[in-house]
């Protein structure tokens, strides 16, 4: 075959479906990717497959039926919703809860960041083809579950906040066995911040990929890691503290972790990194962590009021939007999750990148990009359809990675 | 039965394909079933592997109440299924709707959309709850194959307490 | 139709302690006031929150005159509200300097629900815009990408499922709480 019969081709357009069905997002999404070649071109992003009608639900429920509705908006930040709605209830009778409660609240939110932010980092190995670390992530991460199963009684739906307080209070076995876990804990993260950096199978795969800069981060209204990843200063729990972070952020050893990688390298330092401080901080609330009662009773009708509950979730800012009546029923009630506000930003980090790394440019805004995905190939040109299970194609980036890539 | 049917039913259920599918949870119950996977309780030793797609797949786990948008979707991956299929609802949701009762957008339990072979409640389920359901599937479907271990002695009753004191069951 | 119309739900804070916010609004008062509404501007008891109501055809130079003269650049969500025969765009948006939440409010009138979309001074309320038009048939005009977002595809297109007189013609809500396995075919 001689090279003169040769011609340059432009690549079809293809446009890759991703999704409906992710097993572990609390937004199931669905990406259109278009693609030349190996480069992404366009991507667009739909929602809508998990919205069950929360906000009306709730508008026929009191407030301590929505309490329990809230948690259920999302599993992995369950105490998140539950907590912040909470809050925004008091903030909108007017009261204020006892300290311990606080301290207390705040201890639940951190441990829960702890554990969602080991689920990120496992899932992220797990999409770079690193099952390994996967595997030795999740199992660590039990360590966090049982201390939040002795805390409050259950895995996931934590339950632990009520509308003036908390529901159960930390005993001094219970504070001394945390603290001895937290050691252990702290030990482990150490070990996978050193991972995660020196380890050349998963750097080199998120090193400059999916890079969104920091204006653009700033104008789609990025937010948690996402943004910080990309030196942007939004962090609710330093900015518009509430609870017991009034006292973490006054007692001046805590800091906001941000990274100018502006990659999914970055966003996963800041996660990493964000851990470490976060079980400092569950220690430095356990130490300080004053006595009292854990809860101050509420009417159940709330004053007619309107307020903007924030909380820094482990994913980005939560804004509950409550607007009461004088009944013990919302009147209106908003939910902002993170995520929400992070789809915007992924258009511009999937833009220009490799499809084999999409896996991991979707996964670095949030977790649990699982894999029971399923994703379905149209060629344009050959009419070509083909249904390709997110397993598969994990497995056909990393050969590519193998082949092309070279580095490892 | 014929030896060759004998052993394709012996190899389904010592190796069932699981496929898990979520029809509009909130994460909590398929971080669960993530966490049964995983090295600490491992579904894995009972020949359990999560597979990606539904045409490999034998059992179905289903989340969630069923959203409407969800339940077409949810419709055509049962029927890529291949025969015999068989489908798990883990979670309060997937069995009846759980705390989203009420709302305009659900259908309130995955039996409103397909068939459900068995129903794990909790929510979310304890990784223990779910392998133990799992476990419970393959001992039923091991029977209706006929492909049941022959007992060899009487069924003792299992004694948590006993088995604390022996450091067999975990405290 | 619950009693908000003779209640009022505004709770004004004190100038003591929130000097910061009382700041804020006086001088966005000075300088904007012509397209200010005095109902439902003002300083929340609860720090850092100061509601801003304004005119609606004002909506896209008052997020204009925010953004250069204030830095307000985080756009936190939007929430629509029910108030009978108007329906409310909040729009909370997070002042980072200052770290002052501002919510910028406009009332369009129920018969008409237009109002002159942000997304393209504020690309982040791309999703949110299109949420509010499904939930409570707000329209955004100049909205670039409008489509259908939150709810499934066969909704019929004039109902609006967070309005108040939204009575669930359908029976959607006593559909799920059916029990027991149903025939399928």
């Amino acid at each position: 075959m001689s090279t003169g019969n040769r011609k340059t081709v432009t690549p079809p357009r293809v446009t890759i479906p991703i999704g409906p069905q992710h097993p572990a997002l609390k937004e199931p999404g669905m990406f259109k990717l278009t693609i030349e070649g190996e480069r992404i071109v366009d991507a667009e992003v739909n929602i809508g497959y998990n919205h069950r009608g929360i906000e009306k639900l709730a508008e026929s429920k009191t407030h301590l039926q929505v309490l329990y509705l809230a948690e259920r908006i999302c599993g992995i930040c369950s105490a998140t919703h539950n907590g912040n709605y909470a809050q925004a209830v008091e903030m909108a009778a007017e009261v204020e809860i006892p300290e311990r409660a606080k301290f207390i609240r705040t201890l639940t939110w951190e441990l829960e960041r702890i554990h969602s932010h080991i689920l990120w980092l496992g899932v992220a190995f797990h999409e770079v083809g690193f099952d390994t670390a996967f595997m030795y992530s999740w199992r660590d991460r039990e360590i966090v579950m049982d201390m939040l199963e002795d805390l409050s009684g259950n895995r996931v739906n934590y339950s632990m906040n009520t509308i003036g307080g908390v529901r159960r209070n930390v005993s001094e076995e219970l504070r001394s066995s945390l603290l001895t876990r937290l050691d252990k804990l702290e030990e482990r993260m150490i070990y996978y911040r050193d991972v995660a950096i020196q380890e050349k199978t998963f750097w080199n795969r998120v090193d400059g990929v999916g890079v969104l800069e920091t204006s653009v981060a700033r104008a789609t209204g990025a937010v948690g890691p996402t943004a910080r990843g990309s030196n942007v200063p939004v962090d609710v729990r330093f900015n518009d503290p509430t609870q017991a972070y009034v006292h973490l952020r006054d007692s001046g050893e805590f800091e906001m972790i941000l990274s100018e990688r502006c990659d999914v390298a970055g966003r996963a330092i800041v996660r990493v990194v964000e851990t470490i401080e976060s079980i400092k901080m569950c220690r430095w609330l356990l130490q300080n962590l004053p006595d009292g009662p854990i809860r101050e009773r509420v009417r159940p009708r709330v004053q007619p009021n309107e307020v903007l509950a924030r909380y820094e979730a482990p994913r980005g800012e939560v804004v509950h939007y409550l607007v009461t009546n004088g009944t013990d029923k919302p009147e209106r009630w908003k939910v902002r999750a993170p995520t929400h506000a992070n789809w915007v930003s992924m258009r511009h980090t999937l833009i220009g990148n490799y499809l084999a790394d999409a896996p991991i440019i979707l996964a670095a805004i949030d977790p649990c990009f699982s894999c029971t995905d399923r994703v379905t190939i149209v060629d344009t040109d050959d009419n070509l359809i083909e249904s390709v299970p997110l397993d598969i194609m994990r497995v056909r980036a990393n050969k590519w990675y193998r082949q092309n890539g070279g580095k490892f | 039965m014929g030896f060759l049917q004998k052993l394709i039913n012996k190899a389904r259920v010592k190796s069932p394909y699981v496929f898990h599918f979520n029809s509009g949870s909130c994460n909590g119950c398929d971080i669960e079933i993530l966490a049964a996977l995983m090295p600490r309780l491992d579904l894995e030793r009972f020949g359990v592997k999560l597979v990606g797609s539904p045409r490999h797949a034998d059992i179905m786990l289903i989340t969630g109440p069923v959203t409407e948008q969800i339940r077409p979707r949810l419709q055509r991956i049962y029927e890529q299924m291949a025969e015999p299929k068989f489908v798990v609802a883990v979670g309060s949701c997937a069995c009846s709707g759980g705390v989203f009762r009420g709302g305009y957008n659900v259908l309130g339990g995955v039996d409103q959309a397909i068939p459900v072979t068995a129903y794990i409640p909790g929510c979310p389920p304890k990784p223990t709850a779910i392998t133990f359901g799992a476990y419970k599937l393959l001992e039923v479907l091991s029977k209706a194959f006929g492909v049941a271990e022959k007992k060899e002695k009487e069924e003792v009753p299992f004694d948590i307490t006993a088995a604390q004191s022996e450091g067999v069951a975990e405290t | 139709m619950s009693n908000q119309d003779n209640v009022s739900i505004f709770r004004p804070a004190l100038e003591e302690g929130h000097e910061d916010e009382y700041a804020l609004l006086n001088q966005i008062k000075s300088e904007m006031g012509d397209i200010i509404i005095e109902e439902g501007t003002y300083v929340h008891i609860q720090p850092r929150r100061v509601f801003i109501q304004i005119r609606p055809d004002k909506l896209r130079d008052f997020v204009k005159y925010m953004q250069e003269k204030h830095g307000m650049w985080q756009f936190s969500t939007l929430s629509g509200r029910d108030l009978g025969n108007d329906l409310q765009a909040n729009y909370h948006f997070f002042i980072n300097d200052k770290k002052i939440a501002v919510t910028i409010r406009i009332n369009v009138p129920r018969t008409m629900p237009e109002y002159q979309s942000i997304t393209d001074i504020v690309p982040a309320a791309e999703f949110v815009e299109n949420e509010l038009r499904e939930m409570f048939g707000l329209v955004p005009v100049g909205h670039p990408n409008p489509r259908r977002c939150e709810l499934p595809e066969n909704w019929p297109a004039d109902e609006f499922p967070l309005r108040k007189d939204w009575q669930d013609p359908r029976g959607l809500m006593k559909r799920s709480q059916t029990t027991g396995p149903k025939e399928v075919k």
